[in-house]
């Protein structure tokens, strides 16, 4: 008896070290959702075809980088001026064209889900799954 | 008959012969780069703990064999570096890559990843991608202009500024070292401290909107959930197997660029 419960016990640490060294601590962020870069493999080896984030709602402001292939948007909100409002990866607030998103959808496995997460560094993060 | 000489007569006729030779030797050259080396990515079970010169001297020796200069470069090269070394370009992409303030062992293990640092041709009706770094001629051109605007003395290196210089190693290094910078800046901008060319590795291949989202995923996420337009095909063409993670796909990488896959893009 005594040997099965260390067993059991020996088993269970052993999970959960696992489980912790496979998956990183991360926590969902609620009222935002996935998108998605609507761009095939070609337009994103393009440089002419990469899409920019901006600190503005605005063309013409300040560039804040590529726009990731997985973005984080607010639920429920509507363009402004054409740019959705998304999280960078130190999650301040950048533009995105709406025009380049579309739903999040994995050509090679449709039935995966995300969810926006934060990690215990604080950076955005996502939580995949089925 | 002739008698025949005693053996402790010949052997040390013999043995001068040897000792005269290095004198016969002119000029330690290596025009064409070093030869190949063994890449000590993997360690043999059983081995000890081993670390690799962190030195190269090269001697350069006279007619009569006194030595004229001796060189000591002091610094590590890593594995990839060696085999961009062992090309007849080699040399001159390393330069190049210098040039822009880019490591020379971040543009070798790009192209050890790439083609196995072969001028390989591989464009056809589908697609332009071709040569030792596998550019597309897009990303070459924009990338080449570039380099040239911010470097002009380039210039002086290049003899073909048109796409088919494309097929001249040396020069495509040009663009391909400015394309990593590229990364380098783009991954550091967001979020990235000091990205290396492991770190730069998916922005190459699939571009700047994956790259930066690949280098900043954790290790556990799926590489399809971050490259979610690319279908099944697609991504068994870049290596990518069903359910493979960030994290393995790293470690698969790493493990072709072998020691350079840690060394930092920008050299200053």
């Amino acid at each position: 008896m005594s040997l099965s419960l260390k067993s059991l016990f020996a088993c269970a640490s052993f999970l959960a070290l696992s489980t912790h060294a496979m998956a990183a601590p991360k926590s969902p962020i609620e009222g935002y959702h996935c998108m998605m870069l609507n761009q095939s493999m070609d337009q994103m080896q393009d440089p002419s075809h990469t899409v920019f984030a901006r600190a503005k709602p605005d063309a013409q402001s300040e560039n804040k980088g590529p726009v990731g292939t997985v973005v984080a948007i607010p639920d429920n909100i509507a363009p402004t001026n054409g740019y959705l409002p998304s999280l960078s990866f130190l999650r301040k607030t950048v533009w995105v064209p709406a025009d380049a998103l579309a739903p999040y959808r994995v050509a090679s496995d449709p039935s995966m889900t995300c969810r926006p997460a934060v990690r215990n560094d604080g950076k955005l993060d996502f939580i995949f799954g089925h | 008959m002739k008698k025949r000489r005693p053996a402790w007569k010949v052997w040390p006729v013999l043995g001068s012969s040897f000792l005269v030779y290095p004198a016969l030797a002119q000029t330690v050259n290596v025009p064409a780069g070093l030869p190949p080396t063994v890449n000590a990515t993997y360690q043999e079970v059983g081995m000890g703990g081993w670390t690799p010169p962190t030195s190269t001297t090269t001697q350069q020796i006279s007619g009569s064999g006194s030595v004229v200069s001796t060189t000591t470069t002091n610094g590590s090269s890593t594995d990839a570096l060696q085999s961009m070394y062992s090309q007849s370009w080699g040399y001159a992409a390393a330069q190049n890559a210098s040039a822009l303030g880019v490591n020379p062992d971040a543009l070798a293990a790009t192209c050890v990843v790439e083609s196995g640092c072969r001028n390989v041709y591989t464009a056809n009706g589908n697609s332009s991608i071709t040569g030792a770094f596998q550019m597309s001629n897009g990303t070459y051109n924009e990338a080449l202009q570039k380099a040239l605007a911010s470097n002009p003395s380039l210039a002086s290196s290049i003899t073909n500024t048109g796409v088919s210089g494309q097929q001249d190693p040396a020069t495509q290094a040009v663009a391909a070292a400015q394309y990593l910078k590229d990364a380098a800046t783009t991954l550091q901008n967001s979020g990235v401290s000091n990205p290396t060319a492991l770190d730069a590795r998916a922005y190459y291949n699939f571009g700047p909107s994956a790259g930066v989202k690949v280098a900043q995923a954790s290790e556990d996420t799926p590489m399809s959930a971050v490259l979610p337009s690319l279908s099944s095909q697609q991504l068994a063409n870049n290596g990518i197997s069903p359910g493979e993670t960030v994290g393995q796909w790293k470690s698969n990488v790493a493990s072709k660029m072998g020691s350079a896959a840690s060394s930092p893009i920008l050299s200053s």
